[in-house]
């Protein structure tokens, strides 16, 4: 298994977490239920998927094809 | 100490409501239960308890760090002895910034007057900002009379208060986390 989905599911959690203390900040959503509980299960789950499909990983340099 | 009623509260940061009916609005409105009515006027903006945007969460009501709001209500009913409370909704919890309280010998049904914001901000716990919920109730002989909700804005800058801070810092940090978990190093073989 390759990947940080562990990190990836804290880090996505606290994220939506402080998005929604932000947006209560802002004045632009207050902390309702949508944004306490929504917005960090949505960072919970595009936390996941960053730490399993990894996204930045350096890229491997393209193959050549072969020659025909 | 003045007889004043629920009016005074409620008027005083705008969550009163239509007299004698049960007012519903949109989403976000300002609601409220029960015989108020009431204005309140903070900086040049006026606010009218019978206006269901007025203070609703789209058009929230601006509370500056200093000033004061002028307010004036009545209640369809005389209501002695009352008290009543007017609370911010932080999170689970709701911290009362103004109160009152009389026997209202004199039978009063409306009253009018001014507030000191900054006794408002006072109350809260620490330097806040941003949008909440806030949340009034006046009682009769014991018995809840009225209450009522609408919104307010804090108008203080959020990187100028602790919590405003922490959830900018915060994001950041998660954010860089986040990104740091996007690398794909090995975990596990």
């Amino acid at each position: 298994m390759r990947g940080r989905p562990i990190l990836g599911a804290i880090a996505g959690l606290f994220l939506g977490a402080f998005v929604a203390l932000d947006l209560q900040q802002f004045a632009v959503r207050p902390l309702d239920n949508l944004s306490v509980i929504g917005l960090p299960a949505l960072g919970l789950v595009l936390g996941i998927a960053v730490g399993m499909l990894h996204p930045f990983r350096p890229g491997r340099a393209p193959t050549k094809a072969p020659p025909p | 100490m003045r007889a004043s009623i629920a009016v005074r509260a409620l008027a005083a940061l705008g969550v009163t409501g239509s007299a004698l009916v049960l007012s519903s609005g949109p989403a976000g409105a300002v609601t409220v239960n029960g015989p108020c009515a009431g204005t309140a006027t903070i900086g040049k903006h006026y606010y009218q308890s019978t206006i269901p945007s007025d203070a609703s969460r789209g058009n929230p009501m601006v509370i500056p760090q200093t000033g004061t709001a002028t307010y004036q209500g009545a209640t369809k009913t005389v209501t002695k002895p009352h008290h009543g409370h007017l609370a911010v909704v932080v999170g689970p919890a709701e911290i009362t910034v103004y109160s009152w309280g009389s026997k209202n010998e004199n039978s009063k049904l409306a009253d009018q007057g001014t507030q000191n914001l900054k006794k408002a901000y006072d109350k809260l716990p620490f330097g806040i900002a941003g949008l909440y919920e806030l949340k009034g109730y006046h009682y009769n002989n014991g018995a809840l009379y009225c209450s009522g909700s609408g919104w307010i804005k804090f108008a203080q800058s959020p990187l100028s208060t602790p919590l405003g801070i922490a959830g900018v810092a915060g994001t950041a940090v998660a954010g860089l986390a986040l990104i740091g978990a996007g690398f794909g190093r090995k975990v596990l073989a």
